[in-house]
């Protein structure tokens, strides 16, 4: 080998690395065993063909089972967190995985590549993450991957199939609990200009896009949190919806959230169905929302209100808009607390909350809601992004 | 017949990783490469016996292997990887710096032909000679000698290559 065969040669082996599993002879009789199968007389082709879909008929006869959401999940063991402390050696703000239970830091996290800036991140569920990463223009965004173990452990970052999308400004993101499709915000280079949805299939890399540019009545939606239901065939969209034509040209709801169903198609918000607009829950004038969220059922939404005192969390009807169950009470008008975001989990039960106390001082608040109680989390200062 | 499946067995266990690590290069995907060397493993086992009568069963496999993944690629296969649940593993060192060096790797890769890539790979990579190489793809060691200057000349000029060998120099 010459000098050039040589180093190729170390780089190969040290990009490659050791295959995450074994192939093992019990998957090889499985494979041979399914290709006898697949080889074997047209007859039985045939059979197992009607057999299927027989099976399939029946399986599809009845009413299919909804998810049931009274079922209590396990409390998430650890959250994802990237608050604005700068790390000495990087200079950029620390992205960390930390323990509900001690706070400690148990895994690490930063953008590879040239796409350096963390500025999103969701939780498909308890295990699997999204973070999205741009370049420091914003216009290129590449969304990756990465799995929290059952002892906090990260690994196997990699880059999501179809997750690099270019040209747009992108904002916040979900993904589906098996982690197979990701939605987010996206739209023309200029901050805080979201005018589209794009829904990742993380398996095939396909993009469905959900347009927002004018909804009915002259009406511009800007999508601030997305949600998915009923297993990432609805895809609920909270925003606002401002007037296209500038303040005053139109009668806008305000903030407001749509549901669309079939996530994978895409096409036009407006086509979706509104769950309910802030005027149900606050007086617009001097309150308002930042963030909703709908269960995974669809049954449920969660937001909360800001600026009229005490802030509160509230469960409402996915069917009628109104709330059905108050989650959080804080503050009050001598010592206001409005909340930056709320972040459920995959199973929906659990809340991640962070907001500000104003009273003699300004406290920063980040913690979970658990029986009407805010259960603090670390760090104690603003935080830019916490799923889990 | 026990004993040729007991010789497979042990055949599996012993190259199913340096298979696998080929497979990753020629597809930059683990869960692929993972799909390759099942897929290529399921192809020869039922004619084992035969093989080991009459071929050295590694050029055999890899041959089944390169003409597996030559399939896929003539028929733009890009279904799903087929993961569940995502390989859970520590986090020794900079993950993120591993993901920067296996795209960039992927990224040259990516600029050479099918049979350049497959030169490249098991002539560097798993060090085989040119007359192996030849009998896994099927041509004559003149073929492999030109692909191989051919390929090695391409990586000559791009840019990212000098790079990360000087990285992997530090």
């Amino acid at each position: 080998m010459n000098e050039m065969e040589t180093q190729l040669s170390r780089l190969f082996n040290a990009a490659v690395g050791e295959p995450p599993k074994d192939v093992t002879l019990r998957a090889i009789r499985r494979r041979v065993i399914r290709r006898r199968l697949v080889l074997s007389v047209t007859t039985t082709a045939a059979l197992s063909l009607a057999v299927a879909v027989g099976l399939a008929v029946s399986a599809n006869a009845g009413p299919r089972p909804a998810l049931n959401h009274s079922t209590r999940a396990s409390e998430p063991r650890y959250y994802f967190e990237n608050d604005f402390m700068e790390t000495p050696q990087s200079g950029r703000p620390e992205t960390v995985v930390r323990s509900v239970a001690t706070g400690a830091i148990t895994g690490r996290i930063r953008c590879p590549g040239s796409h350096r800036l963390l500025h999103a991140a969701a939780a498909a569920n308890d295990q699997t993450f999204f973070v999205a990463c741009t370049t420091s223009t914003g216009a290129a965004t590449r969304i990756y991957r990465f799995v929290v173990g059952k002892s906090g452990q990260v690994g196997a970052l990699q880059p999501v199939r179809g997750g690099a999308i270019g040209g747009v400004r992108t904002g916040n993101m979900a993904g589906t609990p098996t982690g197979s499709q990701l939605a987010i915000t996206a739209g023309p280079p200029v901050a805080g200009r979201t005018s589209e949805v794009i829904v990742v299939n993380t398996r095939s890399g396909a993009h469905a896009i959900w347009h927002a540019i004018m909804l009915r009545g002259g009406v511009r939606f800007i999508a601030y949190t997305l949600s998915f239901a009923d297993s990432g065939r609805e895809l609920a969209a909270f925003g606002f919806a401002a007037c296209a034509r500038g303040p005053g040209t139109c009668r806008s709801p305000g903030e407001e959230m749509v549901a669309v169903t079939n996530a994978a198609r895409g096409g036009r918000l407006a086509s979706g169905r509104v769950i309910f607009t802030e005027a149900q829950l606050v007086n617009p004038r001097v309150g308002w929302l930042n963030t909703a969220f709908i269960s995974p059922d669809g049954s449920s939404v969660v937001t909360a209100t800001n600026g009229t005192p005490p802030m509160t969390v509230y469960q409402i009807s996915a069917t009628t808009g109104r709330p059905t169950r108050v989650l959080l009470k804080l503050g009050g008008v001598r010592k206001r607390v409005n909340y930056r975001f709320i972040s459920p989990d995959a199973s929906g039960h659990f809340l991640l909350f962070t907001g500000i106390q104003f009273s003699l001082h300004v406290n920063e608040l980040n913690g979970w809601i658990s029986n009407g109680k805010l259960l603090p989390l670390r760090p104690e200062r603003e935080i830019n992004i916490e799923v889990w | 017949m026990q004993a040729g499946v007991d010789d497979f067995a042990q055949f599996v266990e012993a190259r199913q990783r340096a298979l696998q690590r080929t497979a990753w290069l020629l597809t930059g995907d683990w869960a692929l490469a993972e799909d390759l060397v099942q897929t290529a493993l399921a192809r020869t086992w039922p004619r084992w016996e035969r093989i080991l009568r009459r071929d050295d069963p590694e050029i055999y496999v890899r041959r089944v292997m390169l003409n597996t993944w030559f399939t896929w690629r003539r028929r733009h296969w890009r279904a799903e990887t087929a993961f569940e649940a995502l390989p859970d593993r520590p986090a020794p060192g900079d993950l993120a710096a591993e993901v920067e060096l296996r795209q960039m790797v992927g990224h040259v890769m990516a600029n050479l032909s099918h049979r350049q890539r497959c030169v490249v790979v098991l002539r560097i990579f798993d060090d085989l000679s040119e007359a192996q190489v030849a009998q896994i793809l099927g041509c004559a060691v003149g073929t492999v000698k030109s692909t191989m200057s051919q390929a090695l000349a391409k990586l000559r000029s791009e840019p990212r290559l000098a790079e990360l060998m000087e990285r992997q120099v530090q």
